[in-house]
């Protein structure tokens, strides 16, 4: 029936019941009536049911069924194309098609889904006969006329699948009679069962800091205990919000007709910019950001910078109510200028915010590139991406007589009622803002979480009710700030024997509707530009361009993931340009101890040639690379690649704020810790309390007395932002900051009684009057320069199989070293290395934002269009390594965060996906040029690169 | 087992029924029944469209042709609660918690065990996925519980722990692990 009403819906329920030859059953008052599914498509459903289906048997050895589904994404997501194919051969006879073969084909056209010309074409003829294949192949080409669609891949790309489908079919059906290498063309990928490896070896300093010991929250996560803001029950006569959306960019706001909202059950009304007018700061920007830069309103007061932008919020007495109200409420608008959705056409047209101060190398650089025997000149384009966290923003705001208090998954609580003291025109002491934990956070539940709490604080006290706001996925998609797309464009030089000596970069990044929070995460993309290679000259420019998109913002490792593949790409291109192995290039250009990279730090024992090494032998990259030779040698559609790159992540520990702890020894011995560290998942508050636990584990305190509390504005106050990785160490250091102090008041008493055991301790203690809470705080001295950086540092090897015909790849194993220092939580750390990678794989290969021309809108507003990895996406042999007996760090605990910096390695699953499709192109005589393409490297892409035409769909290899 | 009529629709949620009284909201769905009428909030909420698996809860009924007992893991967001009238639900809180007697489900335990919750968000669904297929095939092999959480979505963890933490359960696991005995 989905098919039926949406003819043009890829259905494989459909497409293989067609091919089965299917007769349904329909019944009305009429009596019952049999149909074919084609014809069933037409037929008038009202007052009708079906009520059976019937499937003839295929009943001899000379029939034949196959059925595809080429996707974006593994698992879970419709079809690009898919395709059905039945057909009875005589292999006796040449396998000659013997009846009237049935094609149906999905994902062209709400008209096509048989192709039957070349049904037509084929009856009576040979399968083995090249001449009637490439014949049968044209005729396919010519009926399958793909339409145009947004969210689909292009025409072009689904009809060269359909056309691949048949001759996949052809070759799996003939595979006893076909040549050895092109019946590697007949069957679909496999994917090998899941496995994974973990090395490290555990540095305590002292237990259980440096244990592998597992979250101290983690039983009340996977038994539903563990509580989100969401999960609050709900207040007597609370209010719920939800955005009334801007259809398009770029118009003018003049009213909203409410007449289909108001017959929502529970609806109470809207709130609108005129509620805001005289009382309330329209602008919900942190106070910290140049004040010209704090240009976001809460409703747009002019022009609507972009579809999907909040112009209202519906206001109901139930979640639900609210969202349908406000999907109904019709906005009434006078339409603008075209909106500006590429960051291409951004730059054709001048729209450009300010560009950074260059940056450059002390030696000359442009004199450098002149020297040098070997130059290329290219570009990557990177796209978007959305934090995608399992929790959406949320808040939730009651007044009382002392003012404000917010209860909200945000990575910064002390900047939130920052922001809500300059919205609602208050002291900063009327608010409170308490954060329980993060279903995810990334970067994401910062501005868009102010924005949020902003409403819901100025409708609590406008109808004297508790406010929420729930937000739905759709309104997030088209609201929320993503990971900007990256335009790079680069000029590197090299001696003509591989050594890269100037690289010269001049880049855009889509800023969206407004410049601040990107202003600061643009220079980390440029001056990650280097990742794990010496450049001894440089040059760098960056450009912001406006768009009519949401301002962008930071998502897992900002400027880094970008910065990773760009810096790739570049190395890949300037090895084609050497005519070198990438893989021996990068080795040769790795930094080495002693270099000062572009960030201006000096690599002190840098081990990334030590990690790299280590890694290319216990991987056994040498035999896997010979194998993977034999094994493209052997099978012409399927192709294999691995490809090895090193990163570098510097850390800062120039922060905003301050770390802080709150320890309290009880009574009975618990201990309670509040710490300033927004916990989302990354295991801070177990890095926490082991670091607690390890200064008074000598008095006999161990792990499980221990619980932490929400993280809460009224007891850190000029708390620190959690974000950019190093927060687990730094609160790490607060917590043995506090516990230090306890340790200090105990150590007189148990003096006294050496025999003491802890809970005898504490009471002793706490009846002698000593006081059992301690505030710890750490912030780094050096807050500038080189002192407070160091760099995390990892290599990476992926190897993937791709199939030419369909463009689909798995990445079969992936192994990961990394420099960590000593780590706080290895258990915890490996965690964030896989975590980190995977979310790396949906951003260079799966996850995209489409944007319709129009009305600016990001088609790709759900779960349908939008596809973060799932476990079957995963490297289906997935080896960690964290490097063992490394140095003393300039950071505390001798430990480097670990959040982010591994995200990059994941880009190497592009790179050796490049790989895999040379090997075919070069395989197939076409010509040897560096390929270039668009990120996300989709499937959809993969197959354009491989650029497989009629020539290569012969049985036979070319030589 | 018990089968609800039209007459007098209910539902079983952990073992106890539940009216579907007649002003329910026709649109109403199984997860806001869960969360906000019964305050069972283990089971979460998220994508509304049954593509994230956040909201997953096993759903005991029986075949209406084969009358078998099933039990299949399902999306409680797009599952209105009037289709899921007569069926017997397993929340999270169902199986296992801190204070219940047998406290935590294998499942639950093994999961915190394995590292295999960050932000824990998608934790309960991932268990109630493996619960539900596990009950009605407690003989899975490790390919077919990898296969088990096709429509569950993990943005932090990577995938891996998840499914070295369930695939312990899996027949062909070894010494290490085995099949789990899911009470019906």
């Amino acid at each position: 029936m989905m098919k039926h009403r949406h003819q043009d819906f890829p259905s494989d329920v459909f497409i293989t019941l067609e091919a089965a030859k299917t007769v349904i059953k329909v019944v009305d008052e009429q009596g019952t009536q049999d149909h074919v599914l084609t014809d069933f498509l037409r037929l008038d459903m009202r007052g009708k049911v079906i009520v059976s289906a019937k499937l003839p048997a295929i009943s001899t050895d000379q029939h034949f069924y196959r059925s595809f589904k080429i996707t974006p994404r593994q698992l879970n997501a419709h079809a690009y194309v898919n395709g059905a194919f039945e057909l009875a051969v005589d292999k006796k006879k040449d396998y000659t098609v013997l009846e009237r073969l049935t094609i149906v084909i999905g994902g062209i056209s709400d008209k096509f889904n048989r192709a039957t010309k070349t049904e037509n074409f084929l009856l009576n003829k040979s399968l083995l006969d090249e001449e009637v294949v490439e014949s049968a192949l044209k005729v396919l080409e010519s009926e399958v006329v793909p339409v145009e669609e947004a969210t689909a891949s292009s025409p072009e790309h689904r009809r060269q699948l359909a056309v691949n489908l048949l001759y996949k079919t052809i070759l799996d059906i003939g595979s006893d009679a076909v040549e050895g290498a092109a019946r590697s063309g007949g069957p679909v990928l496999t994917r090998p069962l899941q496995r994974g490896e973990q090395d490290f070896v555990e540095e305590l300093q002292p237990a259980p800091l440096g244990q592998s010991v597992r979250k101290l929250e983690s039983k009340a996560q996977t038994s539903g205990e563990a509580t989100y803001v969401n999960d609050y029950p709900a207040h007597a006569n609370e209010l719920f919000l939800a955005f009334v959306r801007a259809p398009e960019a770029a118009i003018k706001v003049t009213g909203f007709d409410t007449e289909e909202a108001e017959k929502v059950p529970g609806f109470e009304g809207l709130l609108t910019l005129k509620d805001l007018e005289g009382k309330y700061t329209n602008n919900y920007d942190l106070p910290i950001f140049p004040a010209e830069a704090q240009t976001d309103e809460i409703f747009p007061s002019n022009v609507v910078g972009f579809a999907g932008q909040p112009v209202a919020a519906a206001m109901a007495n139930t979640q639900w109510a609210a969202d349908r109200a406000a999907s109904l409420v019709e906005v009434l608008f006078e339409a603008g200028d075209e909106p500006i959705v590429h960051i291409s056409e951004a730059l054709a047209k001048k729209s450009i915010y300010f560009q950074d101060a260059q940056k450059k190398s002390t030696e000359d650089p442009d004199a450098a590139m002149a020297k040098q025997a070997v130059q290329v000149e290219g570009e990557v384009l990177a796209g978007e991406q959305l934090h995608f966290f399992m929790e959406s923003i949320t808040a939730s705001v009651r007044q009382t007589e002392e003012g404000f208090l917010v209860h909200a998954p945000h990575q910064w609580v002390e900047g939130l009622t920052t922001v809500l003291a300059k919205v609602m025109r208050r002291p900063r002491s009327h608010f409170r803002a308490v954060c329980p934990r993060l279903g995810g956070g990334f970067g994401g539940k910062l501005i868009m979480v102010d924005h949020v709490a902003s409403v819901c604080a100025i409708a609590c006290e406008l109808k004297h009710r508790p406010c929420t706001m729930f937000m739905r996925l759709d309104t997030l998609a088209q609201f929320e700030q993503k990971r900007p797309t990256v335009l790079a464009k680069y000029k590197a030089g090299a001696t003509s024997d591989g050594q890269l000596m100037s690289v010269h970069w001049n880049n855009a990044v889509d800023a969206g509707v407004s410049c601040n929070f990107i202003a600061m995460i643009g220079p980390e993309i440029n001056s990650g530009l280097d990742q794990g290679y010496y450049v001894p000259t440089f040059k760098t420019d960056l450009m912001y361009v406006r768009t009519n998109k949401p301002g962008a913002t930071a998502v897992r490792s900002p400027g880094s993931a970008p910065a990773t593949i760009i810096n790739l790409l570049m190395m890949d291109h300037m090895a084609h340009g050497l005519k070198m192995d990438p893989i021996e290039f990068k080795r040769r250009n790795l930094y080495q101890a002693g270099q000062v990279d572009q960030h201006g730090v000096k690599r002190v024992n840098d081990n990334l040639p030590k990690m790299w090494d280590e890694l290319y032998a216990e991987a056994n990259i040498e035999e896997r690379r010979n194998a993977i030779e034999k094994f493209n040698k052997e099978n012409k559609y399927k192709k294999r690649g691995l490809d090895i790159s090193g990163i570098s992540y510097h850390i800062g520990y120039d922060r905003f704020g301050v770390s802080e702890v709150d320890l309290t020894v009880h009574m009975d011995g618990s201990i309670s810790i509040v710490h300033s560290g927004h916990e989302m998942g990354q295991g801070l508050t177990t890095k926490v309390a082991q670091a607690v636990v390890a200064q008074l584990a000598e008095f006999g305190a161990t792990l499980d007395m221990v619980k932490a509390k929400p993280t809460d504005t009224m007891m850190l106050p000029q708390m620190d932002i959690t974000g950019g990785s190093a927060t687990s160490e730094l609160n790490a250091m607060a917590a043995k900051v506090a516990a230090d102090q306890i340790k200090e008041r105990l150590l007189p008493v148990k003096e006294t009684k050496p025999e003491a055991g802890w809970n005898e301790l504490v009471v002793t203690a706490i009846m002698s009057g000593v006081l059992l809470k301690a505030f710890g705080t750490y912030r780094s001295k050096n807050q500038e320069g080189q002192h407070a950086r160091y760099v995390s540092t990892g290599v990476g090897a992926a190897e993937v199989e791709v199939d030419i015909l369909t463009g689909e790849y798995v990445v079969l194993r992936s192994d990961i070293m990394m420099d960590i220092g000593k780590s706080l939580n290895p258990g915890v750390d490996i965690g964030q290395i896989e975590g980190a990678y995977v979310f790396g794989m949906g951003y260079y290969l799966t996850e995209r934002t489409v944007y319709d021309s129009d009305t600016g809108r990001n088609l790709a507003d759900g779960t349908w269009n939008y596809k973060p990895p799932q476990a079957a996406d995963v490297p289906r042999d997935f080896r960690v390594r964290l490097m063992k007996k490394p140095g003393d760090t300039d950071s505390v605990f001798s430990t480097k965060a670990i959040g982010e910096p591994p995200f990059g390695l994941a880009a190497t699953c592009v790179t050796a996906i490049k790989r895999a499709i040379e090997a075919f192109r070069k395989q197939q005589g076409k010509p040897d040029v560096n390929l270039t393409f668009e990120l996300p490297l989709t499937p959809a892409r993969v197959l354009q690169l491989c650029e497989v035409g009629a020539k290569d769909r012969k049985f036979d290899t070319v030589e | 087992m018990e089968i609800s009529t039209h007459q007098e629709p209910f539902i079983y949620v952990n073992d106890k029924r539940y009216e579907i009284t007649r002003d329910c909201d026709p649109e109403m769905s199984l997860n806001d029944f869960l969360r906000d009428t019964l305050n069972l909030k283990g089971t979460k909420v998220m994508c509304r469209e049954a593509g994230c698996g956040c909201c997953t809860v096993c759903a005991v009924y029986k075949h209406p042709a084969t009358g078998e007992i099933e039990s299949k893991p399902v999306n409680s967001c797009v599952t209105p609660l009037y289709s899921a009238a007569g069926w017997h639900i397993v929340t999270i809180e169902g199986i296992g918690g801190r204070s219940q007697s047998a406290g935590y489900h294998p499942i639950q335990a093994s999961l915190a065990d394995g590292f295999g919750s960050q932000c824990g968000y998608c934790s309960p669904g991932f268990v109630m996925s493996a619960y539900s297929q596990l009950r009605d095939n407690p003989k899975a092999t490790k390919l077919e519980v990898e296969h088990f959480f096709d429509g569950n979505i993990c943005r932090c963890t990577g995938y891996r722990p998840i499914l070295d933490s369930m695939k312990s359960f899996a027949c062909d696991a070894g010494k290490a692990g085995g099949c789990l005995e899911v009470e019906a």
